[in-house]
């Protein structure tokens, strides 16, 4: 728990909750179990009215880009699973998203099945897939493992394209009403709902994306999330320490390739559509983007990120459009410099420069952690 | 505590959330219901004169509206295209279009109404990006229909949903022979003839000119390329052309020198190339720098263009191509009363001689005139007469097509408009003939892989 | 045999490409830690400048020195004023990371905006001829480009084992800390080592250009590369070329001869071949293995 507020002539600090705190993670490496709970939950639950507000007031193409920004968010959490706890860098993340949404969209509009059940197949497939990439991922280290899926994410468009009988190819393949009317209303909301498609897209998505990140959010306050940190920090102390590293290195190849899979699944339950050349490079990219920008090894570093690199484009001025990909990735370069741990991580910095002038001083004399941007916990 | 407390809270502010989704949203009012609504059709569709013109039905529409993106005086469309990125050559056909339609607003427009088209990036890659711009343009710009989108997966993204809420999307930039189709997307009408027109054009060539080639193809890896080899395969059936050997390259590679090789190697000695980008070029210099061979080689439009034939330099002379627009660099038409007006009206309205000179350009302006023709055509200015004029088009002659060609089309029987090209050969300034004019007019359907 | 041999200059050709810009990365990561996603798109705006020398007069070897020199100064000042202050690559990889791809990103615009997408005429810097032998015939270009390879591999060597200020470059990549404290200049090593790579980068763009310069150069011989880096190993030179080479080779044989791999998949036998290398060696063929202290 918290001290009591000193009256340290401060109004301010007078009338504030002593709770209010540096929004350090649990396991603060001070030693003390510092809660920012009651602060984040009050954030929280402010952004979560505001976020069921936006089918309710934007327009459809706005409504539309936040839920792309959920497919995203939820690729980039398996991407900061991956990474930013555990250390293992992947940039082709792109393909295993690539593979749930295709083996959505394909069960859906091929066989027919319910988007439910598809969904979960795609999740599964894709679970599979990451555990045989993790599996010779054990041996690849680093730099070598980025490249290598790196090569993974530029040759999964090229394969989608070899089957081409199955995938549609390079043209892709589209559910409408004029081809496939059985399934055409597998993103459609029911009858009595009153909701608009887009409206409905939103909230399924949303919720997919908030079970998402109650799962990622848990793994990581668990025993289990502790030992992956500590693999990522120092592999042989971990190993020394008892952390079963292959076992784990491979399941969280997996999980985080699930949640990938997952968001490609959401794509297709937004689109109704699949086109190899989303599936790229510049997908593993942007998905590895949105995670560094929002802040790695964060736990809301994931959405924020999705939310910046998806809405970055559209604020940029358009006059010119072959100037705006310059300005995008000249944000890019700035905001690492402003900020190298992402969103995140710049609001916790200036979180706790901030709390002494807002609390006063703590009872202990000591200033408050200011969280560490490089070694990111 | 601490966590009850945060229950509580939770819960409250969930309730809270909750509340506020029932009450107070968006007006709709424009947006489609769901539901299968049958559409009030707003206009009573008139269906153009004679019993066997091709008409298309509204009553499946999602929430039908004839005349959004209609005034007195104005008419808006929009686009969507390539402004940026690799791919940003394909919006030249804007600067030909909308240099038309500023020429054509200048005298009065279409029936007194100024056309405009408001075209939105998407940068050519991700057909998504594609969908949500014509969204925005339909939703929120409130336009009359889609006009000249730039790909084939783009227009493939996009017709499904033109087609549920019956909004136009006319005369797209592909040669895709999916833009007609209009048993089930009558909403969506191709403008550029297709990529088995060309093929077949160049076939019925070769019958007349080397009956017993034997035929290499080096295409893209994918529909664009594969637009060009399947209705090859189909035209030569019942003839003594044969294809060797296809080899295929990935779209983005450079270099196809290795592809070029193994087709000599397999002995052909007729070659097509269905490329884009570096790979045109790449393709033909490699053809020539091959010791021992000189194949006759056909060039598909996209590698015609006058910069990608620029940079080959002199390994482009003698390839073949098909012709269906007047080219500028061409003395034929140098008195010629439309190409008079393209260049002078043209650099009236914004284009600089660099432009002038430019094949997509030329497109885009013959564009524009199919889409200002089939406006003035139409009975009336709601969605359905117009689609259903751009389904019966009567044989109009259009300035800058080649005399003899002209724009057709009879619903499911003729869905391209046009069907016709000329065999031309580069001497290093412009296409000359070596063929009469080939009609394929109502036929393209047959080629179809 | 002369059909095999023609596939063998081919993927010597294109492994030439693909073994210079690996030296670039190479020479990147070896002097400063840092994997620079933005290599290719760099390499493809020095090949922009040199193009624009060549257009104004300049024969084109000497438009490609100028261009060089350009690239040394402006890489070293991207690496002075952007990627340092964001923490070295020890410190906070991800985010180096982030600021390549951001200039991976940005590099490739510019040069699309400030010369437009219109493909470029431009012409090989060896010449367009090519020499006979066996019945099949080997383009002056490849020729010279491993020549130029071989020459850049024998300067590097000399520069990093010979030199003051390649013992400086080592030992700050060694070392930094350590480095710093014996008095090499820390900042300026690093500086010099993302100038040299642009450098090399500037000639591998130049080497690629066949008939045309246009803004997909260096797309795909950039995952080439990085296959062919990590091929040789991240620490060598020599590696980088004989990786490059190795890769084009296998990626030409397979497509030609392998019809279920075909030209579309070419990639993917140089995708298999790293996999397999890393799993036996680790570091590559020609890398050091490091040996970590617990």
């Amino acid at each position: 728990m918290n001290d009591a507020t000193t009256s340290s002539g401060d109004p301010i600090a007078d009338v504030l909750p002593t709770f209010a705190v540096p929004l350090t993670p649990r396991w603060n490496v001070f030693g003390r179990s510092v809660q920012p709970a009651p602060i984040k939950a009050g954030i929280t639950l402010v952004l979560l009215v505001v976020a069921l507000q936006i089918p309710q007031q934007l327009g459809k193409s706005d409504v539309n880009l936040y839920s792309e920004v959920l497919c995203l968010a939820i690729a980039a959490m398996g991407v900061n699973l991956l990474t930013g706890f555990n250390g293992q860098i992947s940039v082709g993340h792109g393909a295993f998203y690539g593979i749930g949404a295709y083996t959505s969209f394909l069960l859906v509009s091929e066989q027919e099945w319910s988007f439910a059940a598809a969904a979960v197949a795609a999740a599964a497939l894709s679970f599979v897939v990451g555990l045989l990439v993790g599996l010779p991922a054990l041996r690849i280290k680093g730099l070598y493992l980025a490249i290598v899926t790196l090569a993974l994410a530029a040759l999964f468009p090229q394969i989608v394209i070899r089957f081409a009988d199955i995938t549609g190819g390079t043209s892709g393949s589209q559910i409408t009403r004029q081809e496939t009317p059985a399934v055409y209303d597998f993103n459609r909301p029911p009858a009595d709902s009153g909701l608009q498609p887009d409206q409905f897209r939103f909230y399924v998505i949303f919720v997919v994306a908030m079970v998402c990140l109650l799962l990622v959010r848990n793994l990581v306050r668990s025993r289990v999330g502790r030992a992956l940190v500590a693999t990522r920090d120092n592999e042989t102390a971990a190993e020394v320490v008892g952390v079963p590293l292959a076992r784990y290195k491979v399941l969280t190849f997996g999980v985080s390739a699930m949640l990938a899979g997952i968001g490609g699944a959401m794509q297709v339950f937004l689109n109704g559509s699949v086109n190899p050349s989303q599936f790229g490079i510049e997908l593993s990219i942007t998905i590895l983007v949105a995670v560094v920008v929002g802040g790695a090894a964060t736990i809301v570093g994931p959405l924020v990120g999705a939310f910046f690199v998806e809405m970055l484009p559209t604020w940029l001025p358009s006059d010119t459009p072959q100037a705006s990909p310059v300005l995008f990735g000249l944000s890019l370069v700035l905001l690492m410099r402003v900020a190298p741990g992402g969103v995140v991580g710049l609001a916790r910095r200036t979180w706790a420069r901030l709390s002494p002038r807002i609390n006063g001083p703590r009872r202990d004399g000591a200033s408050p952690p200011v969280p560490d941007d490089a070694a990111v916990t | 505590m601490q966590s009850k407390r945060t229950m509580k809270l939770s819960a409250v502010a969930l309730a809270l959330a909750l509340a506020t989704t029932a009450c107070g949203g968006r007006s709709d009012d424009n947006a489609s219901t769901d539901g299968g609504s049958s559409g009030t059709s707003g206009a009573s569709g008139t269906t153009p004169s004679g019993d066997e013109a091709f008409s298309i039905s509204t009553d499946d529409c999602d929430n039908y509206e004839a005349s959004t993106g209609v005034t007195d005086t104005e008419i808006l469309l929009g686009s969507s295209n390539p402004q940026s990125g690799l791919y940003a050559a394909y919006a030249e056909l804007a600067k030909g279009y909308n240099a038309f339609l500023a020429y054509k607003n200048a005298s009065g427009g279409v029936n007194d109404h100024q056309v405009t088209v408001k075209a939105l990036d998407d940068g050519y890659v991700d057909p998504a990006k594609s969908k949500s711009n014509v969204e925005t343009l339909v939703n929120d710009d409130q336009v009359f229909g889609i006009f000249n989108v730039v790909g084939t997966p783009n227009n493939l993204e996009i017709r499904g949903q033109l087609g549920t809420e019956c909004v136009p999307n006319l005369f797209a930039a592909t040669g895709a022979q999916q833009m007609g189709e209009p048993a089930t997307y009558p909403w969506t009408i191709g403008s550029i003839p297709t990529y088995a027109t060309e093929s077949a054009t160049f076939v019925t060539w070769l019958e007349d000119n080397k009956p017993d080639a034997k035929i290499g193809i080096v295409r893209q890896n994918d529909d664009f390329g594969e637009g060009y080899s399947l209705p090859l395969a189909k035209a030569i059936e019942g003839t003594d052309l044969t294809i060797v050997d296809e080899q295929t390259y990935n779209p983005g590679e450079a270099d196809v020198s290795s592809q070029v090789t193994a087709l000599k190697n397999a002995g052909a000695d007729t070659v097509l190339v269905a490329a884009s980008g570096l790979a045109c070029p790449n393709a033909l210099t490699s053809i020539k720098s091959q010791a021992d061979w000189n194949p006759t080689t056909y060039a598909s439009a996209t590698c015609a263009s006058k910069t990608l034939i620029g940079v080959s330099g002199p390994a482009a002379e003698g390839v073949l191509s098909a012709i269906y627009l007047k080219e500028p660099a061409n003395p034929e038409w140098a008195d010629d009363a439309g190409m008079q007006e393209y260049l002078t009206e043209g650099a009236k309205y914004g284009l600089s001689q660099d432009d002038l000179t430019n094949g997509a350009v030329v497109t885009g302006w013959n564009t524009g005139q199919m889409l200002t023709d089939t406006l003035g055509m139409a009975p009336e200015l709601t969605r359905q007469a117009v689609m259903q004029q751009a389904y019966n088009l009567p044989g109009i002659e259009l300035p800058m097509l080649l005399p003899g060609i002209t724009m057709t089309t009879d619903g499911t029987a003729d869905p391209y408009p046009i069907e016709s090209m000329r065999m031309g050969q580069w001497n290093g300034t412009f296409f000359d003939w070596v063929g009469e004019l080939t009609s394929f007019e109502g036929k393209t359907a047959d080629y179809v892989g | 045999m002369s059909e095999f041999l023609q596939y063998v200059f081919l993927g010597l050709g294109k492994g030439a490409v693909y073994a210079s810009l690996a030296l670039a990365l190479v020479i990147v990561f070896r002097t400063t830690g840092v994997v620079n996603f933005a290599q290719g798109q760099m390499a493809l705006f020095s090949t922009y400048l040199t193009w624009t020398l060549w257009d104004n007069g300049l024969p084109i070897a000497v438009a490609l020195l100028v261009s060089m020199a350009l690239s040394f100064v402006g890489a070293a000042a991207i690496e002075r004023f952007f990627v340092r202050p964001v923490g070295g690559a020890h410190t906070n990889p991800l985010a180096v990371v982030i600021v390549t791809i951001g200039l991976y990103l940005t590099f490739g615009a510019l040069a699309l905006w400030l010369w437009g997408t219109n493909a470029k005429t431009f012409e090989p810097l060896f010449g367009t001829g090519a020499v006979k032998v066996l019945g099949a015939s080997i383009a002056y270009q490849t020729v010279g480009s491993l020549v130029v390879l071989a020459v850049e591999v024998v300067l590097l060597w000399l520069l990093l084992q010979r030199t003051k200020i390649g013992l400086g470059m080592r030992a700050v990549a060694s070392n930094t800390e350590s480095a710093a404290l014996v008095g090499v200049p820390v900042g300026r090593m690093l500086m010099i080592g993302w100038g040299l790579a642009a450098a090399i980068g500037a000639v591998a763009g130049t080497l690629a250009i066949d008939t045309a310069l246009s803004g997909e150069l260096m797309l795909v011989p950039l995952i080439y590369a990085f296959a062919a880096a990590t091929l040789g190993g991240f620490d060598s030179p020599l590696g980088a070329v004989v990786g490059g080479l190795i890769v084009g080779l296998t990626a030409e044989l397979s497509a030609a001869y392998i019809d279920a791999i075909g030209q579309d998949l070419r990639m993917l036998p140089a995708f298999v071949l790293i996999i397999a290398v890393l799993l036996i060696r680790p570091q590559g063929l020609f890398g050091r293995t490091t040996v970590s202290r617990v």
